[in-house]
This record gives C-alpha cells, structure tokens and sequence, in this order.
C-alpha cells in the first residue's frame, strides 16, 4: 500500500472518530469496536509469535483500550527486533512511548489508533528490498552505472530486460557502459549463473556474484530482494502476499534480501568511484562465466 | 569544484546552487517531500555531464529511514506496567453480551481474552451489526423539533 493510500485511510480513519465523537457517548461507534478487534487480534498474535513476553508481561494485564494499545505497541516492538516494517503503524513505539502513555490518552484515541494500524495488524507490511527496475523505468530515477552495466552485458540473452537502453543517460558514468560488450545471446544461464556463483566472494553471509547479477535484474530466489514497494504497488495492485503465519520464514528472507541489497549498494558505490576501470573488471568477470558455461555446454553435447 | 550541488531525494534529482547549505535544503524540500524532515543526510561526490563538460559535483542525498526501531524487551515490560487506568463511558442503548460487557468494563485479562477470544471476536462482529441507532437518533431529533414552538410560514412576497 503506498503512503498516500495510508494516509488517506487515516484521514478517513480520523473523520469516522469525528463523526463518532458528535454522535454522543450512546453507544460503541464501528471504528470502537474494530480498534478492540484488531487489539484483540495483536494479543492473539503477541501469544502466539512471542509466547514468553506473552506469559511474563502480558497474560495478567486487564483489558482496557490503553491495554490493548500497549499490547499492540509491544507487538510491533517484538516484530521489528526481527523484520523491518514498510511503514511503521501509528501505534509503534516512539522514543518518547513512556511518556506519551504516562500523560494518558483517551479511550478513544487508544481505539483509533488501534483502528488506524489495522493493515498492519492483519498483515505484515515488510519493507521491499527489491532494485526497482520498473522505479527506472516509469519515475526516470537515476539509474547507476553498475545497473546498467549488467543490464547491457545481458541484453542479448534470455535474460533481456528488452529495453531500449540507447534511451539510458549519455553522461560521463554511462560512457563506460557504452563500451561494455554485451555477452553471447547463446550464453545458457544456468551455467553462467553456475560458474559465477563460485568466483565471487559469496560465503555465509555475503552474496555472490550470481545473486547479485540476478538482484540488479529482479531474479533473485528471494521475492522480497526481487520487488521494491513501487513494483508492489504498480504491478501488483499493493498487496502484502504474506501472512503472520510465515512470520519466522519471512524475517529470515527479510534478512537475507537485507544482506544482497546492502551488498549491491556496496558494490555500486564501488564501481562509481572509478568506473571507467571497475566496469570493465565487471565486464571481465561476467564474460568469463559466460565462457566457462559455454565450454561446459560443447563438452557436454560432446 | 563545481558551483552546483547535486540532490538526491525519492529518486529525483536536483540542481542547487553549491552554497546552499544541506539544513537550507530539507527545509525547501520539506513541503513537497515530508518525509525529508526525518530522513538521514548521505553527501558523497559524483562526475556528471554539465553543459557537455564531465564536472565532479557533490551529492546531497535524503535517504528515507525504513522505520523507527522498536523498544527492547525491558522497556516494553515498563510500557506495559505502567499503563494508566482508563475510566469507560457506560453506553447503556448498546445490545452486548455478558463477556463483552465484562470485556468493555475492564473486568477481563488477557488470559481471559485469550481463552474466549473466538466469542469475543463473534460479539463484537454481532455489535457492529447490531449497532444501527439510526431509528433512536431519528428519535431524538424529532422530540428535539416537537419542542420548538410552531411559527407561520412567511407568505410568498407575490403570486
């Protein structure tokens, strides 16, 4: 969802408390009841993710809309000590949480500010760590060198963005790029990803080369390295396709596409500080892959 | 060096004048991108194309924070100690059962929640349907306009 859907249903939200505030104190307005239903769902969820904190700190509290705002701030808390949220929820802690508490708030301000985190609540929002191919393409944000190198050096395989990147900026950065040959249009990719996959500097906890060729063109085993919030938005209609039941797989992908978007950034600061020798070691490297595929390929049809 | 500084901010860029300071920029750039206020200055330096020339310019660039970090377990613990009790409304016009009545009052924990949290979830659902007042406010407005005395209507001024 981006930032001015959100902010549109706070606004709608905020209007909605408005009208309940004007209506009297009669009776329990709809935006009331679904902040105690969505508090109620981040207990159930608190219990269920984070068991200990749950029976430590939470079990024996009564329930009150402050309660129930707290539950959820400690919920989101707990969350984001493991995974990144796109957008943190009106109700996450601040710095000044305590205090802001401590001076009270009212019933209804509790319950509206549990209503307004009720995307969240039901559904993780993560943070996107994708490159954003399609942020290029139709915002015309600045593209780096490094990107459009590999762009250009698969442009004739099948693994083609298929974009027309005589269109791409001519200014001094990119007259590296220029020069860069791009790979044979036989190169079979699952050799070439093979091959280079050994001869980067991937362990542990760093990327290799190959992951970081297939994060620059949104191909990654990890969905959430592969699409950035724009594409979610754009493409696929702004929709999380998580569900808090992943919650211990997705924060290990969190993790993960983390760490290959980290790497990509380090490595394209390192190529933009001289890219007219870096881009041609980058060049060097992926041609060499495609070479070891290709002999592979002959020896093996031999 | 060059005289023009280079602006990074949501993927756009910018040209400023090189002695513009970078506080002097987040507040220009505040009205059109908010999120500019919170986010972290990165400065580096970059050659770009100026009037056909290769000129090395710095760069200013606003990165959006991804999320403001949340609080450890011991502060949280305190978050939740120190809550401050909460005086309810008693809303009388409203059909609820006795679990969500008790609920609403402050009468129930969290245990309690936990253990009756499918009829919990079921009575309130029931209460947002049966909450249509509309009749009773309809009501209430009308006793309202009963008591205002009845005056003519003006005659028309012409036929």
């Amino acid at each position: 969802m981006s930032d001015a859907r959100r902010s549109a249903r706070r606004r709608s939200a905020r209007a909605r408390r408005v009208v309940g505030a004007t209506q009297g104190l009669s009776r329990w307005t709809d935006v009331e009841l679904e902040g105690y239903a969505n508090g109620l769902q981040a207990l159930r969820l608190l219990r269920s993710l984070f068991p200990l904190f749950y029976e430590t700190h939470v079990a024996g509290l009564f329930i009150s809309p402050a309660t129930l705002k707290g539950v959820a701030q400690a919920f989101f808390s707990l969350v984001h000590q493991h995974m990144e949220l796109a957008e943190p929820p009106d109700c996450m802690p601040q710095a000044d949480a305590l205090v802001a508490l401590a001076v009270s708030e009212s019933w209804q301000d509790s319950l509206g500010a549990l209503y307004d985190a009720g995307v969240y609540i039901y559904q993780p929002q993560i943070l996107l760590y994708g490159i954003g191919i399609n942020d290029f393409l139709d915002d015309h944000r600045q593209i780096d060198p490094l990107t459009l190198a590999i762009w250009r050096l698969l442009d004739g395989t099948s693994l083609s963005l298929g974009m027309d990147l005589d269109m791409l900026p001519a200014s001094a950065p990119f007259k590296a790029v220029g020069m860069i040959e791009p790979l044979p249009p036989e190169t079979p990719i699952e050799g070439f990803f093979t091959a280079l996959a050994v001869m980067g500097p991937g362990s542990a906890t760093r990327p290799n080369y190959a992951t970081l060729v297939q994060y620059a063109i949104g191909q990654t085993p990890n969905e959430l390295a592969n699409t950035s919030d724009y594409e979610l938005e754009a493409i696929y209609g702004g929709s999380h396709d998580t569900d808090w039941s992943d919650f211990w797989g997705l924060a290990a992908q969190a993790a993960e596409a983390r760490q290959i978007a980290q790497a990509y950034v380090r490595l394209v600061r390192w190529v933009e500080r001289n890219p007219n020798q870096r881009l041609p070691r980058i060049e060097a490297i992926l041609h060499e892959a495609a070479a070891i595929a290709l002999d592979r390929e002959v020896a093996h049809a031999a | 060096m060059s005289t023009i500084k280079l602006v990074i901010v949501s993927g756009s860029e910018y040209h400023v004048d090189a002695s513009a300071s970078n506080e002097t920029i987040r507040e220009t750039l505040k009205a059109n991108f908010p999120d500019v206020g919170t986010a972290e200055i990165k400065t580096g330096k970059r050659t770009i194309s100026l009037d056909g020339v290769d000129t090395e310019v710095e760069t200013v660039e606003f990165v959006k924070k991804a999320g403001t970090k949340g609080l450890d377990g011991t502060e949280l613990a305190e978050l939740l100690n120190h809550i401050p009790a909460m005086v309810l409304p008693h809303l009388p016009r409203q059909q609820l059962t006795p679990l969500l009545r008790d609920m609403l009052n402050g009468r129930l924990t969290c245990q309690d929640a936990i253990a009756h949290m499918d009829s919990l979830i079921v009575a309130l659902n029931a209460a947002h349907v049966s909450s249509p007042t509309t009749s009773h406010e309809g009501a209430a407005l009308c006793q309202t306009l009963d008591a205002l005395p009845a005056v003519a209507a003006p005659a028309p001024a012409a036929w």
